[in-house]
Formats: C-alpha cells, structure tokens, sequence
C-alpha cells in the first residue's frame, strides 16, 4: 500500500508550488500529485489508484473545474470522493454552481501564507481520517 | 432559539426541526414580530402545525386580525396538475392572494411561513420539492415578502437527506447562546481526538457554504456528514446527547 495521495488540479504554476512546499512541511506523509488543466484531472481521476481526495481550481485550461465536477459527480466511482475547491473566486455565484455540481467544500485561495498553511493541515488530516488504513 | 425576527422582503428563511413545539414556537415569535409592526401573516401548514402555531400567537396576546390560514395539503393539490407543482396555478392561486395580502397591508408589507415543500420532500418528491422552492424564489423577486420555510429534518441523523441550501437565505440556528456549538465541538475531539480537531476546525471555518448556510454548528455538522461518513454517525450521537443535555439543564 503506497502513501495517501491527494490530487492538487491548478493552472499556475506558483499556485501549485506553493501547495507543494506548504504541504511538504505540515503533511510528509501525503504524496501530493498535480494536474494542470482540466483534462489532466479527468485523466488522473480515470485511473486506479485514485486519491483520497482532489484540491480543484476553477479557472483551468481546457476544461475548467466546473465540467470537471460534473463530469466527476456523474461516475458512480467518484460519488463519494472528496472534490475541495480552492479558486481565488468568493463570487456568490460560483459558489452556489459549485455546490450545486457537487463540490464538497469551497475554499478561497489567500495571499496569507499562514491561512494556505491551515488549509493545507486541514485537507492533509481530512485526507487521513478518509483514508485510515492507507 | 434565537430566530431572525425582522427578515428583509425577499428573505428565504429555512429551519431543520424535530419537535412541533420548537418549530411552533418559533414560527409564532416571527409572525408576532411582524403583526405587532402592523405587518400580515400568512400561514400555509399541516393542521397540526396550524393548531400549534396559532396558539402560541395567542398566547403571546397577538391581534390576529391580519393572520391569514391555509392548509399545506389542500393548498398543495389546488397548485398542482397531474400531481406536481404547476406555477401557472402556483401564480394564480398563491401570487393572487400574496399579491391582494401585501396590498391590504397598506405598506407593511407580509410574512409567509409554508410548509407545502417538506411535505413534498416527506413524500421522497424532491425534484417537485426544488421545483416548489424555485417558484417561491420567483415570487419573492417579484412581491415584497418574506419566506420562512421548515424541513422535519434531523440534522443529528446521519442518514437524513438534507434539502438544496442554495435555494433558501438563511438557515436559521438550531441553539442558543452556543449550546450547538459547544456540543459539536466536544463530540468532534471525543471522537477524533484534539489534534485532529484541531487541524479540522480551521479548514471548516474557512469553508464559503452554500447561500443558506452560515459559519456555524449547523455548518460543521453538515461538513461532518458530508466529508467524514464514516464517523459522523459518532460524531452526530454525541452531539446530539450533549445538545440535549445542555438544552435540559439550561
């Protein structure tokens, strides 16, 4: 059995370095995998073994984050993954059709590094509560 | 329970409910707020909640004279065709009279408590249910009301389906003076220990929710239903017994 993954779906590539590093420190233990569009997450997710859960952002190539949790919500297989959003968007909008797709959470990315940094202790314990035995 | 009592026009209140008596109570409290500001109520329940609902206003000592009843079912089957909502009779029928109580309110404006879409949603009609919601959220665009609606829904069971949060305002609390919360909080470190709570608490807080739902117990609980299903069942019997038990001895 291979370490709890988590799948990190982010276009920038600052974004996802700094997911990494914060991650790195306050979750040793995860394995932290990166899609970069749309596309990437649908073919990652398509595939066994699948993470414990997926930190996505909305704003992506190809297929953005909202085709991706219908398309998510509509394989049985997936019904009970975790799909946290992490987008720079607190739009009320977004949030409702994100809710409405079957998002899990919906999370605002922050230039606060120490508020990325609880997001990330947060998503890597829930990560392990979900995936105890892993 | 501290209920919103002066919800703007255009507000859609929703409350999870166990027992009649809380329900009642506080339905009477938001409707004598309004009668006593010279505002018309108007009630769309089951007959037993009417009972219960009009009670408590009278207790209160309430002038019922712009207090308008109508029954949930009945109402629901004459804003029906072939069994589901139909919104041209749903305009008809319940636009006519919203629209003829506001303009008898000279200016006051009107309170709506209904029922009609938990009864739908009792009945395993949930499309119909959302369906039902959508139409009020239509009318309250149009007509300066404001909505209070109720699921018999309890939150503490980990079963329980929980209705589309986007369609409402406001979910209304469940406790007082942090009752809830102190019991969800405890239950949560006595089921997955004070570290994990720890490091969870915060990613909840930092959780945008669905329109209805504020930062709160009722906010974490369903976070715990929804992300953790293999401990909510725990986490909500624990909550439950310490909300009871502060509820009781307060």
């Amino acid at each position: 059995v291979g370490p709890i993954s988590l799948l990190h779906v982010e276009d920038d590539p600052n974004d996802r370095l700094i997911m990494s590093i914060l991650f790195r420190k306050v979750a040793p233990d995860l394995e932290l995998k990166a899609a970069t569009d749309g596309v990437e997450a649908v073919e990652a997710l398509s595939k066994a073994p699948r993470p414990a859960l997926v930190l996505l952002d909305l704003k992506l190539p190809k297929k953005n984050g909202f085709e991706v949790l219908e398309w998510a919500r509509s394989r049985p297989e997936l019904d009970a993954l975790p799909i946290l959003v992490l987008t720079s968007s607190s739009e009320r909008g977004d949030i409702d059709r994100a809710y409405e797709l079957g998002a899990s959470s919906y999370l605002v990315k922050s230039v606060d590094m120490a508020a990325m940094r609880e997001i990330a202790r947060g998503v890597a314990q829930l990560a392990r509560l979900r995936e105890p035995a892993a | 329970m501290k209920t919103e009592l002066a919800p703007p026009a255009g507000h859609h209140l929703l409350q999870f409910y166990v027992e009649t008596e809380t329900l009642a109570r506080n339905v009477a409290a938001y409707f004598a707020d309004g009668l006593r500001r010279g505002e018309r109520a108007l009630l769309v329940a089951t007959p037993e909640h009417a009972a219960a609902i009009t009670e408590k206003l009278s207790e209160k000592g309430v002038d019922l004279d712009g207090f308008t009843r109508l029954d949930a079912r009945e109402t629901l089957e004459r804003i029906s065709s072939e069994r589901r909502p139909d919104e041209r009779l749903f305009e008809e029928i319940l636009g006519r009279l919203i629209r003829d109580t506001i303009a008898a309110s000279r200016g006051f404006g009107l309170r709506v408590f209904g029922e009609m879409v938990d009864l739908l949603w009792r009945d395993g009609r949930g499309e119909d249910a959302a369906a039902l919601e959508n139409m009020w959220n239509r009318l309250l665009e149009r007509q300066r009301f404001s909505l209070y609606c109720a699921y018999a829904l309890d939150l503490f069971a980990p079963g329980s389906r929980v209705p589309a949060l986007t369609t409402h305002t406001q979910l209304l609390p469940t406790g007082v003076d942090g009752q809830l919360e102190r019991a969800v909080e405890r239950a949560m470190r006595e089921t997955l220990g004070a570290e994990a709570v720890d490091a969870l608490l915060p990613l909840i807080r930092a959780t945008l929710h669905p329109r209805a739902l504020r930062p709160g117990p009722e906010a974490t609980l369903l976070w715990v239903r929804n992300h953790l299903p293999d401990v909510a069942a725990e986490v909500l019997a624990r909550s439950r017994a310490g909300f009871l038990s502060g509820r009781d001895a307060g």
